[in-house]
């Protein structure tokens, strides 16, 4: 034995209490601060008694009310004026294996696009997300995440400046490519690696 | 002595844990992931980058609090270097193995459910420090085995750390090795903090006094690490 334990064994009992205590303990602190800090997750109301839910609501989920609310604007928004031309676009994305693209289009505050866009086939990882100009690493807010999509259709409106467009993932071993067609008001649309 | 070893875990674990938690609280170790920063960095490189991988394994290794708990639990009752340098190299054989394999071959592993494991493994060798295993089975399972199969795990934990990005294909081998090499420079700095330490502790009576109790803190900690772990897995 070249563990050097010389601790004397413990008695069965003395090896239960202190497994008991530390799986008590670890599900207390669990429980009332680590799950509500982390997941939001709050089954006694212990985290948002003390606060540490808030950590959790800027991730808020937007796609969980996006099937209820197919056909209808989010924030009953029925119509938006546009400054700019309308713009037309039909795009073709070549997303390498295991690879990731991202497709932006730079928009004002309120300026509305259409899009629709399809795989040839594979499911991709999806986020469609904006972020307002010159954002820091995290500054981005997702409006819609899948894990294997492969078609998305659907009407953006912008909420701030800044640039607004879809993060494709590849998960696959194949070159997947991506046909997109928008319209409405950008003032450009372009692909970032 | 024993009677003093194990007279009142219950009082000193939740003061000790409440230290612990403190600490970690305030600092800014990252369990499930490279920092935010450092993620920009990987998905927008392509090509050999050797050095900032270095840096990148060995930055992931000394602030990724789950690896440290286990290889202060493998270490706890290690007094010789050549002991420690026997288990240390089984634990980066096993870990490399499966960094390597595991990224190279794209394999699909939850990292909450592998996260959860290296909980497990922080639990189970918190128990084997207690003499759980010797008391309940009657003999000591193969210490050496456990490292390097845990350090398995280990291994798909850093691999699905860097499977969370879109690694370029230019240079991936390269990088890889680099991302190891720097794992295990970050490991033997880490190990040295905590030898120091430990060394310190055991020349003094409070290591007699505590190692019981501190070996239950591991297990709560392994214990929070798998609750934290498995409910991401059914929440995400």
């Amino acid at each position: 034995m070249t563990d050097k334990n010389d601790q004397p064994l413990p008695t069965k009992s003395e090896l239960l209490r202190a497994t008991g205590v530390a799986m008590a303990v670890a599900i207390i602190i669990l429980v009332t601060t680590i799950l509500p800090a982390e997941y939001g997750v709050d089954p006694i109301g212990v985290g948002s008694s003390l606060g540490l839910s808030q950590l959790n609501v800027t991730s808020v989920d937007t796609k969980e009310h996006m099937p209820d609310a197919e056909g209808m604007p989010l924030a009953g928004v029925a119509l938006t004026r546009a400054s700019t031309a309308l713009r037309q676009d039909s795009l073709t994305v070549v997303i390498p294996a295991f690879e990731g693209v991202e497709l932006k289009a730079d928009m004002k505050s309120g300026h509305s696009l259409v899009f629709d866009w399809q795989t040839d086939g594979a499911p991709l990882y999806t986020d469609m997300h904006g972020e307002p100009p010159n954002a820091g690493k995290n500054e981005f807010t997702s409006y819609w995440k899948e894990k294997q999509q492969t078609v998305g259709q659907g009407t953006l409106i912008a909420q701030f400046e800044g640039t607004h467009g879809w993060y494709w993932q590849n998960m696959s071993e194949e070159d997947v490519t991506v046909t997109v067609d928008v319209s409405g008001f950008y003032e450009n649309i372009y692909k970032k690696k | 002595m024993q009677q003093s070893v194990t007279s009142k875990p219950t009082w000193s674990l939740i003061k000790w844990l409440l230290i612990f938690v403190s600490i970690l609280a305030n600092s800014q170790l990252v369990a499930h992931g490279v920092a935010e920063g450092d993620a920009a960095f990987i998905e927008g490189n392509t090509g050999i980058q050797f050095f900032p991988f270095i840096y990148l394994g060995a930055k992931h290794m000394v602030s990724g609090y789950d690896h440290l708990l286990f290889l202060i639990g493998v270490i706890f009752f290690l007094y010789r270097l050549k002991d420690i340098a026997i288990y240390v190299s089984l634990f980066a054989i096993g870990h490399s193995i499966t960094l390597l394999w595991g990224v190279l071959n794209n394999t699909q592993v939850s990292p909450y459910i592998v996260d959860a494991i290296i909980g497990l493994s922080v639990v189970y060798k918190g128990f084997d420090n207690l003499g759980g295993f010797k008391k309940l089975l009657g003999y000591q399972p193969n210490t050496k085995a456990a490292v390097l199969i845990f350090g398995f795990f280990h291994g798909f934990g850093l691999a699905t750390k860097l499977q969370d990005f879109t690694l370029s294909e230019n240079g991936l081998v390269a990088n890889i090795i680099a991302f190891n090499i720097g794992v295990e420079i970050g490991q033997l700095l880490a190990l040295s903090a905590i030898l120091i330490l430990m060394g310190y502790w055991r020349r003094t009576p409070a290591f007699q006094r505590y190692a019981f109790n501190s070996n239950a803190i591991l297990m709560c900690l392994g214990f929070m690490l798998m609750g934290y772990q498995l409910t991401g897995y059914f929440v995400n």
